[in-house]
């Protein structure tokens, strides 16, 4: 180094002063204790937290959530800061649960894109805040802003007036008080109500069911009730109507009433997979197949009700044959559906999603209400007295009318669009956008910036719900609160405030002085305080609601039966908008403005595990045509012409995806996709059509290094991850010699198993009590009966044998290194069960916001440097498709643990394999010694921006740059679990007190947490049933985490046929009598346009081969 | 000089700086660690309020018993007292002022768990440190804070570093596991 003496000293000064200089900082850095300055009002144990039950009105289902906040120093002052949510026990909705939406709605809450402050938009995409002149003076330059907007409204609604125009006020699904407080605002101020815009309206089911039953209203699917459910089109896991609801109801439907589940769909979605059986049909061929069914079931004769001849007449008169050619379902497979309907005794048909989305969508809901009245659902699986609560929302029909109004005459005067982003959905040939620029002045409320409030003239910055007050009504007769968790973080009103606030600037009287008063008058006047009290601390009032008694209306369902066109299903390629497991109808997609600030894209889609970009789904037969490949970092990209534009997407091979079918998912943000979106018109029935004509398809040769595709293959590839084959008959076998459930009362011909985890609520095997080993062999239990034996016989599989085995002193590996473990008190274990797994990716999120992971966005996961410390694998086999929800196993024999160099991570007294983050240093050695890749490493000081800041979970330390996480089995969780244990003077943590972050939520109930050396512990009886199993047992590590693997899903077409005896029986035992059963169709091997056959062993792709 | 003697002077004299720089930071550190008495923004005297007063700690630190922290007193808990007692000392006035001001008192902290360079010298957001389980097993406030009462002003009386913690959870044979206390 040519450096002399002079310039080292030079040097050498520069760096000294430089360190005296950081020292003087020191005293400003020193940490500093910040008292209050007056007492909060409730009384805060500093380290605890909060709880606070609310709703969140902004999600689809409007779910109640249990707020956690801690008491946190901001500057230097104390904030209450919400860090994480979670579904509030016992809500009607909800129970406990919550989606991927729900869990990282802080990042909404949170989110620094949030508007801040009235404002208007400016050219560039930009808000410019109003300077605070030009209103009622008040004291506090936040209060001037808002006075000058409602000063500018205000004017402009006397000049609305004057030139006697109409003012609008358009706005998302609204319920409870704040509906209310909208009409009587819209009443006072000469303002029309509009009926709300949601992109999923159901508008086809409420108009159907309105036909049908004189009720336009959207029905409660009582999931748990039936034990046949059959969905088309309805993706109920992902984003039909209430997916926590039906996942939580599903769960309790498997484990009581032995579901068996038949899922028509056009595309491959976790619903489809979760479905024990799926059958893939033609786009828009739903009517043809509902047509079949109700046809038969009115002629079979054992429909529970009858169905007049004039109805069936106005059915077009086709044959099986015929139907069979129009839905691509072989005759088999549609005796099979009916045949469902048939043997079951609490049958339930939900039709919607893509069934409803297209030019027949209204002949499908409709005959889907023929078919639940003839199999006597209505009153029983389909609930008309606590129906959603759609009241209040349109459909396109009145956005249509609302299009053409404000572009005719002088245009509309004042138009409020709140919480809705009509300029994002609505069909381009419309002109929506137009007909509303005409308007005199566009007022906008949201939370985030969106399509619609960058067109607005002024924009309202609403409050977030954990800032709000008010109540929400999901459903007929549920009422939920809204209370605020926090102060507002910007300056930003709730919607009700910023109503009162203009009835004032109006000079109107007011319902009340604020949302707050508002609110709880109307709560007082159902009780009085003792009301507000109870409401507040439960987080939900279910109320007693007048049984609806629907009677059908056959002669308006011929009348409509008889005008319906019945078209003929799309042939050719089509391109179908599918709603995103993750965005929803895109609205989650607003949190895209900044980078690494929207956790659900950190999260893999639940089919395609791919996280960042945007992607078009082709089926495997058409990516062999086009030679196509989704490798990562090549990925192909294609070019798709969709009437005239050319769209260049990579692909993603989806296995299962008929061949007909491209998929592009909503919420995506390009110009080009969101003209896509907009392309597509409205169908009759009032919704949006999701399916576009492709004109043609080619591969660009280009070539894409940016499309996050998280999983390296979607195969096993024989590692046997799910080592049982998930093969019908060996499964049948394996049912056999296992001895599994096939006596005792829950005798559905086998189907099930019995529950074998208390989660799955009142009923079932769950509640039994479980006399473990003792139990296992008088067969009072979940080995009951049947073949015994298997039980007795097998050392390892009785509870004896397995505590010999797991619990207790380990002798360690035979002639190996190690000496065993003692676990003197606790061996943390968990339990999934993979029958129960939908994979809607709900815990991954809890994760997130639990441990506080970053988001680390797109150019990590490139890099395959992603933080989740669970994921949901998911495998398309020759054998099934099966979800694998996967996290630190926390075995016995941990690979990391030995090759440490510094002993950061280490076997723990209580089996947890710990991770001391301030004594890693970063050499990665376990990560790579890691066989189930869970570890993770961080390449980066991870940055939350302010206030993203405030989310942290304080129980966690956030790790620094240069050390590996991974799962602790949130050991933060089992922490406080041993501290009230001890404050209750107990020693041992109770079954069932802790609860990590994933179990918590997790809707379908798949995960049990708990100590193995209880015997009576559920994760015990998981970790001991016949069904389970452990990921790579052969390796020796003796992982911690049991899975429960599922029954075979079938995918149509992959299998032999049912035999008739394994359908379903109602719960009244009622068996199919001699008569009854009919001979049933032989499976006759596909042989018509969608024959999937599977090409090798161990080949994921089946090769969908039609007569084109 | 040979270049082998020009080396081995210039490695001595290294060294002997090195064994210097390496001294002072040593005795910076254990000064930090232990002779460190930051000043207060108040001159807030524990012994005036135990001994002349004749306060308890859980009086003002109310959480001791139940809570991870024990909790500071708010300056309007403060005020209840301070409004009659010794209204016109200087200190009060500034106590006072806050109050008005609506400010909190930014009080240094003196107890510090662990060490580190960054963030201020402390590793508390590191380790689950819960008063509650301590005091509740009969660990009194002066076995780790030391003698409060006859301090006027504070400084950190134990090292409340790791090998420290340890000794005591192995001498009570309570937990030595890295997760009871590592977060």
């Amino acid at each position: 180094m040519g450096m002399n003496r002079r310039d080292f000293l030079k040097v050498m000064t520069a760096a000294a002063s430089a360190v005296a200089a950081g020292a003087c900082d020191v005293k400003d850095k020193a940490p500093k204790i910040i008292p209050y300055v007056v007492p909060p009002e409730e009384e805060i144990v500093p380290g605890f937290p909060l709880y606070y039950k609310t709703s969140l009105p902004d999600l689809p289902d409007q779910p109640g959530v249990t707020v956690t906040a801690y008491d946190k120093v901001i500057g230097t002052a104390h904030e209450i800061c919400p860090t994480k949510l979670e579904g509030t026990p016992g809500h009607p909705i909800n129970d406990g649960a919550l989606s991927m939406q729900g869990q990282a709605e802080l990042y909404r809450f949170y989110s620094p894109q949030r508007l801040k402050a009235p404002s208007r938009p400016q050219p560039d995409g930009t808000f410019a805040e109003l300077s605070g002149q030009g209103g009622d003076p008040a004291p506090e330059p936040a209060a001037r802003q808002w006075n000058e907007a409602f000063a500018i409204i205000a004017a402009q609604l006397q000049q609305a007036a004057a030139a006697g125009k109409t003012n609008y006020y358009l706005s998302g699904r609204t319920t409870g008080a704040l509906s209310r407080l909208i009409d009587e605002f819209c009443a006072a101020s000469g303002v029309r109500r509009l009926r709300e815009y949601e992109p999923f309206s159901y508008a086809a089911i409420r108009r159907a069911n309105g036909i049908l039953f004189g009720d336009a209203a959207l029905p409660l699917y009582r999931i748990e009730e039936c034990d046949y459910l059959l969905t088309v089109g309805a993706d109920i896991m992902e984003t039909f109507v209430s997916p926590v609801n039906y996942a939580r109801q599903f769960a309790r439907a498997r484990s009581r009433n032995g579901l068996h589940w038949h899922h028509c769909g056009v595309h491959v979605t976790s619903t489809a997979m979760a479905a024990d059986e799926r059958y893939s049909i033609r786009p828009a061929s739903d009517p043809w197949l509902l047509a079949y069914i109700l046809r038969q079931v009115a002629r079979q004769g054992w429909a529970k009700n009858a169905v007049p001849p004039d109805v069936l007449a106005a059915l077009p008169e086709v044959s099986a044959a015929a139907v069979s050619e129009k839905t691509g379902l072989p005759i088999g497979a549609l005796n099979r559906l009916v045949n469902g309907f048939e043997k079951a005794g609490h049958p339930l048909l939900i039709a919607g999603g893509t069934a409803t989305a297209h030019e027949s969508g209204l002949e499908t809901a409709v005959l889907a209400g023929l078919i639940q009245w003839a199999t006597g659902q209505i009153g029983d699986t389909v609930d008309f007295t606590r129906a959603e609560n759609y009241e209040t929302v349109g459909d396109l029909d009145d956005m249509k009318a609302l299009s053409e109004e404000l572009a005719s005459g002088d245009g509309a005067g004042v138009i409020f669009v709140s919480r809705t982003d009509p300029l994002y959905h609505l069909p381009a040939e419309f002109r929506f956008s137009e007909g509303l620029s005409r308007a005199q002045l566009i007022v906008g409320l949201g939370l985030l910036p969106n399509e619609t409030l960058r067109a607005c003239h002024l924009v309202l910055p609403l409050s977030h719900a954990l800032e709000s007050w008010g109540d929400v009504a999901p459903r007929r007769g549920v009422l939920a609160p809204v209370q605020p968790a926090s102060k507002p973080l910007f300056n930003t009103r709730s919607e009700g405030d910023v109503l009162i606030g203009l009835l004032q600037a109006l000079g109107r009287p007011v319902p009340a002085p604020s949302m707050q008063e508002y609110v709880f008058s109307g709560w007082t006047k159902r009780g009085g305080e003792e009301f507000t009290d109870r409401f507040l601390s439960e987080g939900y009032f279910v109320e007693d609601v007048a049984r609806a008694e629907m009677n059908c209306r056959f002669d308006a369902a011929a009348a409509a039966l008889r005008e319906a066109r019945f078209a003929e299903p799309r042939s050719g390629l089509t391109l179908l908008i599918a709603p995103s497991p993750r965005m929803l109808d895109g609205r989650m997609a607003e949190l895209d403005g900044a980078p690494r600030q929207n956790l659900l894209r950190e999260i893999p889609d639940t089919v395609t595990s791919i996280t960042y970009g945007e992607w078009v789904s082709v089926p495997p037969a058409l990516a062999d045509e086009l030679a196509l490949s989704d490798k990562l970092l090549e990925v192909d990209v294609v070019e798709v012409t969709v009437g005239g534009t050319a769209l260049r997407l990579p692909v993603k091979i989806q296995p299962r995806q008929s061949a007909e079918v491209l998929v592009v998912q909503r919420g995506f943000t390009s110009s080009a996709l969101r003209a896509l979106y907009r392309r597509a018109g409205a169908a009759p029935g009032g919704e949006h059509v999701w399916f576009l004509d492709v004109t043609r398809v080619v591969r660009t040769g280009e070539k894409n290094d940016t499309l996050c595709i998280m999983s390296g293959s979607q195969s096993q590839e024989g590692r046997g991850f799910i080592p049982f084959p998930l093969d019908e008959k060996k499964w049948e076998e394996y049912e056999r010699t296992a001895g599994l459930h096939t006596t005792g009362h829950n005798t559905h011909g086998g189907r099930r198993l019995t529950a074998v985890l208390p989660a799955s609520g009142k009923g079932g095997g769950g509640d039994e009590p479980h006399g473990g080993a003792q139990g296992d062999r008088s067969g009072g239990t979940h080995v009951a009966g049947g073949a015994p034996g298997a039980a007795d016989h097998d050392p390892e599989q009785s509870l004896e044998g397995f505590a010999k085995k797991h619990i207790g002193v380990h002798k360690g590996l035979p002639g190996g290194l190690y000496t065993g473990h003692t676990y003197p008190e606790y061996r943390w274990a968990m339990a999934i069960d993979l029958d129960l797994c939908t994979g809607c990716g709900a815990c991954v999120a809890a994760c997130y916001v639990e441990n506080t992971i970053p988001v680390v966005g797109p150019d990590d996961h490139i890099k395959g440097r992603e933080m989740s410390w669970i994921r949901v694998e998911t495998y398309f086999e020759k054998s099934g498709d099966t979800f694998l929800p996967m996290l630190c196993q926390h075995c016995d024999y941990a690979p990391c643990e030995p090759v440490c160099p510094v002993y950061a991570t280490y076997h723990n007294p209580e089996g947890l394999n710990a991770m001391v983050y301030s004594r890693c240093v970063g050499t990665r050695y376990c990560f790579n010694n890691c066989p189930y890749k869970v570890r993770r490493f961080n390449w980066w000081d991870h940055q939350w921006p302010s206030p993203l800041d405030r989310m942290s979970n304080p129980m966690v330390w956030v790790r620094s740059k240069g050390v590996m996480e991974k799962c602790t089995f949130c050991v933060q969780r089992i922490r406080a679990a041993k501290d009230y244990a001890k404050d209750d003077g107990r020693r041992q943590v109770r079954d069932g007190e802790v609860k990590t972050a994933c179990q918590q939520t997790c809707p379908a109930q798949a995960i049990v947490f708990g100590n193995l050396k209880d015997e009576q512990a559920a994760v015990t009886r998981a970790a001991t049933s016949q069904r389970t199993y452990r990921v790579l047992d052969m390796l020796g590590v003796e992982p911690a985490v049991y899975y429960l693997h599922g029954k075979p899903r079938v995918e149509h077409g992959g299998h032999g046929h049912q035999p008739e005896t394994k359908l379903p029986v109602g719960r009244d035992g009622r068996m199919p009598s001699a008569s009854g059963v009919r001979p049933g169709e032989e499976f006759q091997p596909p042989r018509l346009r969608r024959e999937v056959t599977v090409q090798k062993e161990g080949g994921t792709s089946p090769s969908l081969t039609g007569n084109k | 000089m040979t270049a082998m003697s020009k080396k081995l002077v210039a490695l001595l004299l290294n060294g002997y700086f090195a064994v210097f720089a390496v001294f002072t930071a040593a005795y910076g550190f254990y000064w930090y660690q232990t002779q460190y008495v930051p000043e207060q923004p108040i001159a807030f005297s524990h012994r005036t309020h135990i001994q002349r007063a004749g306060m308890q700690c859980t009086d003002c630190h109310a959480f001791g018993d139940r809570g991870l922290q024990p909790g500071m007193p708010p300056v309007a808990f403060c005020m209840t007292c301070h409004v009659n007692v010794l209204p016109n000392s200087p200190e009060i006035q500034k106590l006072k002022k806050y109050y008005e001001e609506g400010r909190p008192v930014e009080w240094i902290r003196v107890a510090r768990l662990g060490f580190k360079w960054t963030s201020g010298g402390t590793k508390s957001d590191q380790i689950y440190f819960p008063h509650k389980r301590h005091v509740q097993a009969g660990v009194t406030c002066q076995t780790c804070h030391g003698m409060r009462e006859s301090m006027d002003e504070l400084y950190q009386a134990a090292p409340m570093r790791m090998g420290w913690c340890v000794s005591c959870h192995t001498q009570e044979k309570v937990s030595t596991d890295c997760w009871t206390c590592h977060k």
